[in-house]
């Protein structure tokens, strides 16, 4: 989500540049990819591209505003 | 945000911290290395270009060979900003891929007008040492009217250094006739550009 959030709020990034930013497996980050699209945090597109399909993942605004009462929540409770 | 179930609170900062600054790190175009290949094509094509018509009397022009070595230093440069770009926003896709598509066409647009324009003062009677300044200048302005609204765009004050540098350089370029001119366009542009570089590495 700290990657996605990084991009411009009308932005997308494919799945195969998310996998190499975060340097994860293709299955350790569909697993995450798939919870957060459940709870609503992100949508993915899939079109075709030739024989290829490409899938772009965005935050969503409720992904957003949960990141940011995320951050918000750690960092009242780091300053107490 | 399932591992960060298992983290303590100042980890987790720690890890969007992180995770933010890595990312950045990545999708970030950067601009120092880009001024350094542009200064040393400005500094270094623009020297020999002066070399080549320094003594003459009249104004005839640049020697092919000066011409040449200008082409190359801007193909280099060129292929050093392209790679950056492609590196940097590989699968970025929406508004900045659009933004980044229309900002990049405007290099073109903008060079070939002003090739239109340098022709036609040609074509329209204007002596070579006309030409020749113009040839320095219009494409000079052309670069420093874009760093000028890049350091808008993307609020990276560097971009607006070089292009103010670029400007000075063209308008005093003109004022100090076809061959000095080249001369003063070269250093003042080349000081734009290394303070430029100094400044984004410090930035970034």
């Amino acid at each position: 989500m700290v990657t996605l959030n990084a991009l411009g709020p009308r932005d997308s990034m494919s799945f195969s540049r998310l996998q190499q930013v975060l340097d994860l497996t293709a299955g350790n980050l569909i697993t995450h990819l798939r919870r957060l699209e459940d709870a609503g945090y992100l949508v993915s597109e899939r079109s075709e591209n030739g024989r290829a399909g490409k899938t772009t993942l965005a935050l969503t605004d409720r992904g957003r505003l949960a990141l940011a009462d995320y951050r918000v929540a750690v960092t009242a409770i780091l300053e107490g | 945000m399932n591992d960060a179930d298992h983290l303590t609170v100042s980890e987790a900062q720690a890890l969007i911290t992180t995770t933010e600054a890595d990312v950045r790190r990545q999708i970030d175009i950067r601009s120092a290395p880009l001024f350094a290949a542009w200064g040393v094509f400005w500094v270094v094509g623009y020297l020999c270009v002066w070399w080549s018509v320094r003594g003459q009397e009249p104004y005839g022009g640049p020697a092919p060979w000066a011409l040449g070595v200008l082409g190359v230093l801007g193909a280099g440069a060129l292929v050093v900003t392209v790679l950056a770009v492609v590196r940097a926003t590989r699968g970025i896709g929406g508004a900045s891929q659009r933004q980044g598509m229309l900002y990049g066409l405007s290099w073109p647009v903008a060079f070939v007008a002003a090739e239109v324009v340098i022709v036609g003062l040609a074509r329209g009677g204007a002596s070579d040492e006309v030409v020749g300044m113009a040839s320095t200048a219009v494409p000079a302005l052309v670069v420093a009217a874009i760093y000028c609204v890049s350091a808008a765009l993307w609020e990276e004050p560097a971009f607006f250094v070089a292009g103010a540098a670029l400007a000075l350089a063209a308008s005093a370029g003109v004022l100090s006739g076809p061959v000095t001119g080249i001369l003063v366009t070269a250093l003042v542009g080349g000081a734009g550009f290394l303070t430029a570089t100094l400044l984004a590495s410090r930035t970034r």
